[in-house]
């Protein structure tokens, strides 16, 4: 699938990770009911999930450069992201996962947790995504109560500029049937899901973690972080959540993807060896892989050198299923140009957009003309 | 490869991983320190030797079989390190002091059983315990040619283990790194990457996550600046994945270095220095082009053979024709270089 490049234009470039920030409760004041904007505004509401007092950010989790020059924090302001980060790289989508409801994933309240979420989506599509058509955004559902979560996404399936689904995790694997209303009603309305880290991994019993035990360090924690990605992906295949929704899409946010060759050749080796050990899987798990699941590029990882990493490029089912992402504001955003020179030429438009409009479909390049879509 | 070659490549390729056991539990009652035979010496414990030897445990079973006794040939035609894994086990006890009684009473049936000529024992040791460890392995330390450690929660990088590092240090053993099959699964071993997993072949699809984890703890604390020379050989992990491991090992030192500023060159150089991987299962390897470009010439200097015989195990000759003559005769001189002076 392509798009209609004008002659000497640029081809289109969708971000597939950047993160609206609210910049205070008060925000979401216009979105939440009367008895529920007194509770948060009693109790406050946390929209952080990562233990802070544990694993600390060495420097600051978002770019200083990124802070709006007048209020609220970096991510907080479509005007200033759109100046700041948009149009000076070209950017034709950019892809909103919301941040500040990744903190609901420690709450303990199911029925806070989807109040506060559903009034940010709310907030995001009235502030955002109307705001400028290159914005798109991914509702995000809280994973405390998959019939609620379901029941979101029914909502909000139809709001132009809706093209995906974030899902938040805690300790329940991607693979498990708790997520099946989830993945019925985005399936029905042909919306990918997207996992993007969280930030209570590895904190808290609630949620998920690295293997092997506690990494000591921010930086440690970091190197290991990408194995919950590589485990829901694996619980996925094998519970045989893709024979169940067959038309299920995951994107992979912020988990790397390097790591994807030697996971899938191992789970089709050992298939192979010991089908009868998996008997909800049908065919390689490879090819569950390369049908269903797509990965940003951010962070990028940076082998020693240009051969590597185009050894690995080369592999098909990276390629094919890579999606450029830039983080902002985060302080390891990537610029687009610094990825797509390290892609070969040849496979650039498919990480620009190709691979995305594949898994996204048309909306998600709505700020085209339709002619060029 | 000609059949002169596979001939070659065969006889001088070192199995760093090869497992030895035993049938019945009861045949380690001699070997009990005091009063222990009569603390084993119970039903339901006796009766448990299949869950002491579901050593690879892909597949749920409902039943547990009649464990098969792994002893080496009395005079194996190549060297071989064996491996009591058993006794790796004891990472998912509960009871610690059993534990210690328990890998004690292996360590003294592998001497008088299992060593012999090229059949090279690694001693195992107790992760409840690292002063009695330590203990351990001076006691055996002429007659073993690693230390076998099994995994628990506390970090391999983690000072804990310092007095089963320094008493390797101090013998010239290198630490051997396998899992026992409980990580997972049993509470108080180790946990797998993700969350709680839905099977037996779950677990396993996920086991090398153990072995980045606990890589990344070493890389990141200071182990090796106490313990320049300690080598760690981690078995029975595969190996494709090491690349990509490094990548974001140096990619976040160089980020957050200032956070570790006891670690002043890429980690990535301490796995090329004190680290050693086995080569099962080989077959996950099968598509060389996904994964042999980023293999530095450091980083294929590391990888050994490892059979896992008899779990599922690899042959050399499944080495030579999954990877090639190249690779095989590498990994036959670096088994040849690891087992230096152990010779």
């Amino acid at each position: 699938m392509a798009v209609a490049v004008p002659e000497g234009g640029a081809v289109p470039i969708v971000d597939c990770d950047v993160h609206p920030m609210i910049r205070g409760l008060a925000d979401l004041a216009p979105y939440l009911s009367t008895p529920w904007r007194q509770r948060f505004e009693r109790t406050g509401v946390r929209m952080f999930a990562r233990a802070r007092d544990r694993y600390n950010h060495p420097n600051t989790a978002y770019r200083l450069d990124a802070v709006p020059s007048r209020s609220g924090p970096a991510g907080s302001d479509p005007r200033f992201t759109i100046d700041d980060h948009v149009e000076p790289y070209g950017i034709t989508a950019a892809l909103l996962l919301p941040q500040d409801p990744y903190g609901i994933t420690v709450w303990s309240d199911a029925a806070a947790a989807h109040e506060f979420t559903r009034a940010n989506n709310d907030f995001l599509i009235d502030r955002w995504v109307e705001f400028d058509d290159r914005y798109v955004l991914a509702v995000t559902v809280s994973p405390h109560d998959a019939r609620q979560a379901a029941a979101e996404i029914q909502r909000c399936a139809s709001i132009p500029g809706v093209v995906a689904v974030q899902l938040l995790l805690r300790d329940t694997m991607l693979g498990s049937t708790w997520f099946d209303p989830v993945y019925e009603a985005a399936t029905e309305h042909g919306l990918p899901i997207v996992f993007h880290q969280n930030g209570n991994e590895g904190c808290y019993h609630a949620a998920q973690a690295p293997a092997g035990g506690i990494p000591r360090s921010y930086g440690e924690r970091h190197v290991v972080l990408t194995q919950i990605g590589a485990a829901n992906l694996a619980d996925l295949v094998i519970s045989g959540a893709f024979e169940r929704f067959p038309t299920l899409r995951m994107v992979m946010v912020e988990w790397g993807f390097s790591w994807l060759p030697s996971l899938a050749a191992r789970l089709d080796h050992m298939w192979l060896r010991d089908p009868d050990a998996a008997p909800l899987i049908r065919r390689l798990p490879s090819e569950y892989l390369a049908e269903h699941v797509t990965f940003t590029t951010q962070p990028l990882d940076e082998p020693d050198t240009p051969a590597d990493l185009a050894a690995l490029l080369a592999v098909p089912q990276v390629i094919d299923t890579l999606l450029f992402s830039s983080d902002y504001p985060h302080y390891d955003t990537d610029d687009p140009q610094f990825v797509l020179k390290r892609i070969p030429a040849e496979s650039r438009a498919k990480v620009c957009y190709e691979n995305a409009l594949r898994v996204f479909g048309a909306p998600i390049l709505r700020s085209l003309p339709a002619a060029q879509r | 490869m000609s059949t002169a070659d596979s001939a070659t490549v065969a006889t001088a390729t070192v199995d760093f991983d090869r497992h030895v056991g035993i049938a019945r539990h009861e045949e380690l009652f001699p070997a009990m320190p005091a009063g222990w035979d009569r603390h084993f010496e119970r039903e339901e414990f006796v009766a448990s030797i299949g869950l002491t030897s579901n050593h690879i445990r892909v597949t749920d079973t409902f039943r547990q079989e009649a464990a098969e006794s792994y002893s080496p040939p009395a005079a194996p035609e190549t060297p071989a390190l064996l491996l009591p894994y058993q006794a790796l086990t004891v990472n998912g006890w509960s009871d610690r002091f059993a534990a210690r009684a328990f890998v004690e009473a292996i360590n003294a049936h592998g001497v008088a059983h299992w060593a012999s000529g090229n059949g090279r024992l690694a001693l195992a040791v107790s992760p409840h315990d690292a002063a009695w460890s330590a203990a351990q392995i001076r006691r055996y330390a002429d007659r073993v040619a690693a230390v076998a450690v099994p995994l628990v929660p506390e970090m391999l990088g983690s000072s804990w283990w310092s007095p089963i590092y320094e008493a390797c240090v101090d013998t010239g053993l290198p630490v051997l790194v396998h899992f026992s099959g409980v990580e997972g699964h049993y509470l108080g071993a180790p946990p797998l990457s993700g969350g709680v997993h839905a099977s037996a072949f779950a677990r396993m699809a996920l086991m090398p996550h153990v072995a980045e984890s606990n890589i990344a703890s070493l890389a990141f604390e200071s182990t090796f600046l106490n313990y320049p020379e300690l080598q760690f050989l981690f078995a029975g992990f595969g190996f494709t994945w090491l690349p990509a491991l490094l990548w974001r090992l140096d990619r976040e030192w160089r980020t957050f270095r200032h956070d570790v500023p006891w670690i002043t060159a890429p980690p990535s150089e301490r796995v090329l220095q004190n680290m050693w991987f086995t080569t099962w299962p080989v077959g996950e390897a099968a598509d060389i082009a996904t994964w042999d470009v980023p293999f530095s010439d450091a980083l294929r200097s590391r990888i050994v053979f490892g059979s896992h015989t008899p779990h599922d195990g690899d042959s050399v000759g499944d080495l030579a024709a999954v990877l090639g003559p190249e690779w095989a005769a590498r990994v036959a001189r670096n088994g040849a270089t690891l087992l230096g002076d152990r010779a």
